[in-house]
């Protein structure tokens, strides 16, 4: 973390899956709830670690953060006919691609303005279609993929499986090693007690 | 332009672009796939007062809370419009021709999809079925116009499979019923606000002596309804119309109510038809207020002149020649009755009584 000037100032280092590290000011930060939850009382040594996220897309999202700043406290969405030239432009120069990253990485960062506007831009593109129309523009999963899908379920739930039985297994085995010593005790007074018996009855 | 991978998306954001859709398309979406319809049932909706409405043209209407002004109705009619574009909608595989439109009436706006109706109703069915499976609420209120009685049975038959409860339920008109079926709505279906049920009994001489456990029972033809039946239920309201409760039934139900029975009862209305010659407006009343202690209404203003019959409907009183019975916790019982002649046969009189249970301290 860079040291601030004052706290409006604050820059705060972002490492992204390149290991690479770019400043965004904590005002900016401030508008992910993922960071305020996990950083923003405790402080952050070195850079924060975004590392399932590009950095591109880190970039992209902290630009529309830095864009907001100034903003008023988000109250809802807003209707896309009402968003800046500057939204607008932000959201048309991403390609599919950056788009569904950049909603993604807003996901994880909970940035609620930015995740909203993405969800809303989606749901124009269903806007006003019928379940044939609907197919045209959304990638359905093929029988194909929702059969593999199955299939790694369903060894994910046979792994989780054996998991569990091993555990259940490793807890019986130290059960049973608990148990041994109180076992060879019985065991042992029980045997001395029919020695005994025995030596008394040869008497 | 690629198709969007949509359902690649985490669930969060993906459950926020279809809070984002109007209901039609909501609907549309919902009917993609197995994997749409589970993801459209995820999403926290204001649930939405589903009305189920079985007739020759059909209709699924939906209101939110939110929205009061608006409807969408899901209309099922027999002959499609012509003249608006239609478009093909797919539900379960099967493809079936659509169309959208709108209409203002007043401040309220309709929208209809409209789909072909069929004669056992399969395509109203499911789509009942699915509305209520992706808003995640029960139908409240179901309605049955106009059918057969094998079909209102069919109907009932696969409604009691999709839900325990109605909020009420609305049998209409001009066909008759048969016993089993009436009993199988009355042992299958839980009605939280209402019956109305408007259908004549094909068996005249059958009689119904069990609990009626219905807040607001309306009953066009309730020759089957005994005393004991009415004794025996928590009704507040119950309105009989072409009963065969005799004078001495209505003296019985005074004084057994005096005694504590009906303790939910707030209004019942008995509408008996009667030969023109068989009774007379003093032996009536003699009758019917045999062994009560009755003292002639006096209007004080503190009687409440409206009741609620259900959700849907109130119903203004009349203080015209009513008496009052007084039970012991200080409840009132006002009662008045009128006869009026039949216009369809002249031999017959409409014989009306009517019982409000109302408390000075209410």
């Amino acid at each position: 973390m860079t040291s601030p000037a004052s706290s409006s100032e604050v820059k705060y280092l972002i490492e992204s899956s390149e290991g690479n590290t770019f400043d965004v000011s904590g005002a900016a930060l401030r508008q992910s709830n993922t960071f305020n939850a996990m950083f923003l009382n405790i402080g952050a040594d070195g850079p924060i670690p975004f590392t399932d996220y590009n950095e591109a897309t880190l970039k992209k999202v902290f630009e529309y953060c830095e864009h907001s700043v100034n903003e008023e406290n988000y109250s809802g969405p807003k209707h896309q006919d009402d968003l800046s030239k500057w939204d607008l432009n932000f959201f048309n120069e991403m390609d599919q691609k950056m788009f569904i990253d950049v909603i993604n990485a807003s996901n994880f960062l909970d940035i609620e303005r930015l995740t909203s506007y993405c969800c809303e831009r989606i749901a124009r593109m269903l806007r006003g279609k019928n379940t044939q129309e609907m197919i045209k523009v959304i990638t359905l999963p093929t029988a194909e993929e929702l059969e593999a899908k199955q299939k790694v379920e369903e060894k994910k739930a046979a792994a989780a499986k054996k998991v569990a039985e091993k555990a259940a297994e490793t807890a019986e085995k130290t059960e049973t090693l608990e148990e041994l010593p109180v076992q060879q005790l019985v065991q042992t007074t029980r045997n001395k007690l029919t020695r005994k018996y025995l030596s008394f009855s040869n008497e | 332009m690629s198709r969007f991978p949509l359902l690649r998306l985490p669930t969060l954001p993906l459950l926020n672009c279809i809070q984002y859709l109007k209901v039609f398309e909501i609907i549309d979406f919902s009917l993609l796939s197995k994997r749409t319809k589970a993801l459209v049932s995820l999403v926290n909706w204001n649930p939405p007062d589903i009305h189920a409405n079985f007739y020759e043209n059909s209709k699924l209407c939906l209101k939110f809370p939110n929205d009061p002004g608006l409807q969408w109705i899901l209309d099922f009619r027999v002959e499609l419009d012509d003249e608006l574009d239609h478009n093909t909608r797919v539900i379960d595989g099967n493809l079936f021709p659509s169309y959208i439109n709108s209409a203002l009436h007043g401040l309220k706006v309709f929208h209809y999809l409209t789909f072909p109706n069929d004669e056992h109703f399969e395509t109203m069915r499911k789509m009942a079925e699915h509305v209520s499976m992706i808003f995640r609420t029960p139908i409240a209120s179901f309605e049955i116009n106009q059918q057969s009685d094998p079909s209102t049975m069919s109907i009932v038959k696969w409604f009691s499979t999709l839900q325990p409860s109605v909020v009420d339920l609305h049998i209409d008109y001009e066909v008759t019923t048969s016993v089993p079926t009436l009993l199988f709505i009355l042992d299958n279906i839980i009605m939280t606000d209402h019956f109305c049920f408007n259908l004549e009994e094909s068996t005249p001489d059958f009689e119904y002596h069990k609990a009626i456990n219905i807040p607001a029972v309306i009953l066009s033809h309730s020759h089957w309804i005994t005393l004991k039946s009415i004794l025996n239920s928590s009704s507040r309201v119950l309105i009989l119309c072409e009963s065969n409760l005799t004078l001495h039934d209505i003296n019985s139900f005074l004084n057994h109510w005096l005694n504590g029975s009906n303790p939910k009862l707030e209004y019942i209305s008995i509408r008996r038809s009667i030969k023109r010659m068989e009774e007379n407006v003093e032996e009536t009343f003699r009758i019917i207020t045999k062994d009560l202690e009755i003292r002639e209404h006096e209007e004080d203003g503190k009687r409440p002149m409206q009741i609620v019959l259900h959700r849907k409907a109130t119903y203004q009183l009349s203080n015209s020649l009513c008496y009052d019975i007084v039970r012991d916790d200080g409840t009132i019982g006002t009662f008045h009755q009128i006869y009026f002649a039949r216009s369809d046969d002249p031999d017959f009189l409409m014989h009306y009584f009517y019982f409000h249970v109302w408390n000075k301290l209410m």
